[in-house]
């Protein structure tokens, strides 16, 4: 019985580690290609990126290792940087308008009855469910009729107004008990401080969870930068890495890598409360 | 976990900042700073330069007479002289023997001449006489060489007519005889009886028969001399004819050749007249010889002691009639400089303007041409150096450009214009070549053709550091 409990834990560990493995497999690509110079690289996914002939292969260690790459990328390199401070404003400004905006919504949502709340809260699911495609161009047109089109605004605006957070934000919200409220009410405080002092810390998990979640769906997004956005000055991260020739790989993974790791920090940040979020999630 | 995160975070951040002043930094480095300028319309100047020599225009030989004793010599090589100056001096005494040895001479042959004359005048009377004479011997030869052909001429005739009558004679013979034989046949049996008649009768015949043949060959012996004298007269006379001729055409031809030794005198009379005509007036300047023109002597022939020489003394070039610069120019610059061409002349501290190119020769030697100038101006003199300048200024182009925006490479031109571009980081100017065609160009300006570009184009002249195309660049004078 226990051999057959430790071979059993055995046997799942060793697929979820092969399973990790192979998650992580892309990054630790990434990884190695940074560290190697253009000929290498040619040499293993010319097939792949310049349609030669033969098959692509791969080495985890480089054959002729490299600095050039990173190097490049860190310190000559001004358009990364230009579109990397771009992505951290885009994602910053969001993430704090959501702060604003999302959380109070979500906390009016989750606590208080109105006439219409379920109507709104149906809103909010529908408009949450829908992809950009859809919803693109009224987008575009509401922008260009306020004239935000080509703006970082056109891409902050919707994104502060995110319905995601707020159905995030409303089931921590609308997990904890009233009775703490009301304890909170009785002792004098209003509802900003009953918001401020006992809704916010309670629901830390889920402010914090949808940040995450938002971080990291702010820091990729494409879609909208790409189509409100004309001037390359305005673009973020996600929209420069594609611009970087196949003839430079290595620097496009090095630059892949470096992009990646803000999410990395704020993922190892709140990897607690992205569980909870995601649980959320699938409850939805 | 949570804080180590946070620090990591943070810690990135802050890398990045720095990264970004740093990439910052650098790509400011490599960003060319380079000045734009746009096209203008102008006209491209050809400035041609060369330096010559002033030379002479015109050359004079000054001359005197020859076998003259040089006694001084005043000037030298390169020496400036006026009009008259004295050149040099001949040694009069010498000079004076030299005339009376020529009057000498002069008598001496019109001396020759009489004699020649005088012995002319005998040889014609002489030959005259000859002439007669032969004459009269001609007319003698004739006469009687005339007599002696005619005699000669009537013996033939009187020998054939003699054979002509003994041949008529003959055949009447003959004749008789035919019909005296006919008669005798018949009686030719009476006859044969008389053996000693019939042997009698060929006797008689046989000898009047040998008498005639003797006869006949006696007139023709006769007649073969008296032809034979004929002929013989004949023939004495055409040769006495014959010579008596050619005695009168000698005694002519005596009469017609002349003297010519007195003509070559008077020729040698009048030639040392002449000279002495020339040295008198030598003797008369006092043996000085002069410059026939302000100039500069160019080379003296003369020395001192010496004799004249039937060259010239002084070769001299002849201030009056101007000067000349003479420069070469190479093949390429040939092109900018025509005759007529204004041309400007430096010396040291001396300008000359608005001269014209007087003509243009080939070197043979290379492919270099040689431009003469006239000058007339004093502010120069001859062999001095100048400097020529020939602006040559072209039709009016309508896209010029500083050379400097001018690159080749492989035959081909082009030049970096800079375009704005929008970038990540901002709106660049971005170099980006286009080929071009010359038209014509000089070492300040090209002219391009007008398709290559328009007149707000920013052309890229100059940089601080090397571009290619697609380099980006900053410009200084935006």
């Amino acid at each position: 019985m226990r051999i057959t409990r430790c071979a059993g834990k055995l046997c799942k560990t060793v697929f979820l580690g092969l399973c990790a493995i192979i998650t992580i497999c892309p990054l630790l690509f990434l990884l190695s290609g940074s560290f190697m110079d253009s000929l290498e690289l040619s040499e293993l996914i010319a097939p792949v990126i310049q349609g030669k002939e033969g098959m692509a292969g791969w080495h985890w260690i480089p054959r002729y290792p490299t600095l050039q790459n990173i190097i490049e990328l860190l310190l000559d390199s001004p358009e990364f940087y230009k579109m990397f401070w771009n992505s951290v404003k885009i994602t910053g400004t969001i993430l704090i308008g959501q702060l604003v905006f999302a959380m109070p919504s979500a906390w009016g949502l989750a606590r208080y009855e109105f006439p219409g709340k379920k109507q709104i809260y149906f809103l909010y699911i529908i408009l949450m469910m829908l992809p950009f495609q859809v919803t693109m161009l009224s987008e575009y047109l509401v922008l260009d009729k306020i004239q935000l089109l080509n703006s970082q605004w056109s891409v902050i605006l919707p994104g502060i107004f995110s319905t995601f957070s707020v159905f995030l934000m409303y089931r921590f919200f609308a997990g904890i008990p009233e009775e703490v409220l009301e304890a909170a009410r009785m002792d004098g405080a209003n509802e900003w401080q009953v918001f401020c002092h006992i809704g916010v810390p309670l629901g830390y998990a889920g402010i914090i969870s949808a940040m995450v979640l938002q971080f990291l769906e702010c820091w990729n997004q494409i879609e909208r930068p790409m189509a409100f956005l004309k001037q390359k000055e305005l673009w973020s991260l996600a929209l420069y890495l594609p611009e970087i020739s196949t003839e430079k790989a290595g620097f496009a993974m090095a630059a892949a890598f470096v992009a990646l790791l803000p999410a990395l920090f704020v993922f190892l940040y709140g990897q607690d409360y992205l569980e909870r979020g995601i649980t959320a999630t699938v409850q939805k | 976990m949570k804080k180590i995160a946070i620090k990591c975070f943070t810690i990135f951040l802050v890398i990045m900042f720095l990264c970004t002043v740093i990439s910052r930094v650098a790509d400011s480095l490599t960003v060319a700073k380079v000045t734009a300028e746009t096209a203008s319309a102008k006209k491209i100047e050809h400035i041609v330069e060369a330096e010559g020599m002033v030379e002479k225009n015109r050359e004079l030989a000054v001359l005197t007479e020859s076998d003259l004793l040089v006694k001084t010599v005043y000037v030298g090589e390169g020496e400036k002289v006026e009009e008259n100056a004295v050149l040099a001096e001949i040694d009069v005494t010498q000079l004076e023997e030299v005339m009376q040895g020529i009057r000498n001479e002069i008598k001496v042959m019109e001396l020759q001449n009489q004699q020649a004359k005088k012995t002319e005048e005998n040889a014609q009377t002489s030959k005259e006489t000859s002439q007669n004479r032969a004459k009269e011997d001609y007319n003698r030869t004739v006469q009687e060489n005339s007599a002696m052909l005619q005699k000669a001429q009537k013996e033939l005739e009187a020998a054939k007519e003699a054979l002509n009558a003994y041949q008529k004679t003959t055949e009447k013979q003959i004749t008789n005889k035919n019909l005296q034989q006919t008669q005798g046949e018949g009686e030719a049996k009476e006859k044969s009886v008389s053996s000693e008649n019939s042997q009698a009768t060929p006797t008689l015949v046989a000898q009047s028969q040998v008498s005639e043949e003797s006869q006949l060959e006696s007139l023709q012996a006769e007649i073969k001399r008296a032809q034979e004298a004929y002929d013989s007269a004949k023939t004495s006379y055409e040769q006495a004819l014959r010579e008596a001729v050619r005695q009168v055409e000698d005694a002519e031809n005596a009469l017609v050749s002349q003297d010519a030794s007195i003509e070559v005198n008077n020729i040698s009379i009048e030639e040392k007249k002449g000279k002495l005509e020339k040295l008198e007036k030598i003797r008369q300047a006092e043996g000085k010889i002069t410059a026939p023109v302000s100039g500069v002597i160019i080379q003296s022939f003369l020395s001192v002691g010496q004799k004249t020489t039937d060259t010239a003394c002084f070769t001299m070039a002849d201030i009056s009639s101007g000067m000349r610069f003479v420069a070469e120019i190479c093949k390429e610059d040939a092109k900018y400089v025509q005759v007529g061409s204004k041309v400007t002349l430096k010396t040291a501290g001396n300008s000359m303007k608005d001269l014209k190119v007087e003509s243009l020769e080939k070197n043979e030697d290379n492919e270099n041409l040689k431009v003469t100038v006239l000058l007339t101006s004093d502010k120069i003199s001859i062999g001095d150096s100048a400097t020529m300048t020939v602006i040559n200024q072209s039709e009016l182009y309508d896209t010029a450009v500083p050379y400097s925006a001018i690159h080749s490479e492989d035959d081909r031109n082009y030049i970096y214009v800079a375009e704005q571009e929008e970038t990540i980081l901002r709106k660049e100017y971005i170099a980006r070549a286009i080929e071009v065609e010359i038209l014509d160009k000089n070492e300040k300006y090209a002219a391009l053709s007008a398709q290559a570009i328009d007149l707000e184009t920013k052309i890229i002249t100059d940089s601080d550091r090397y571009i290619e195309a697609g380099s980006r660049v900053r410009l200084q004078n935006p």
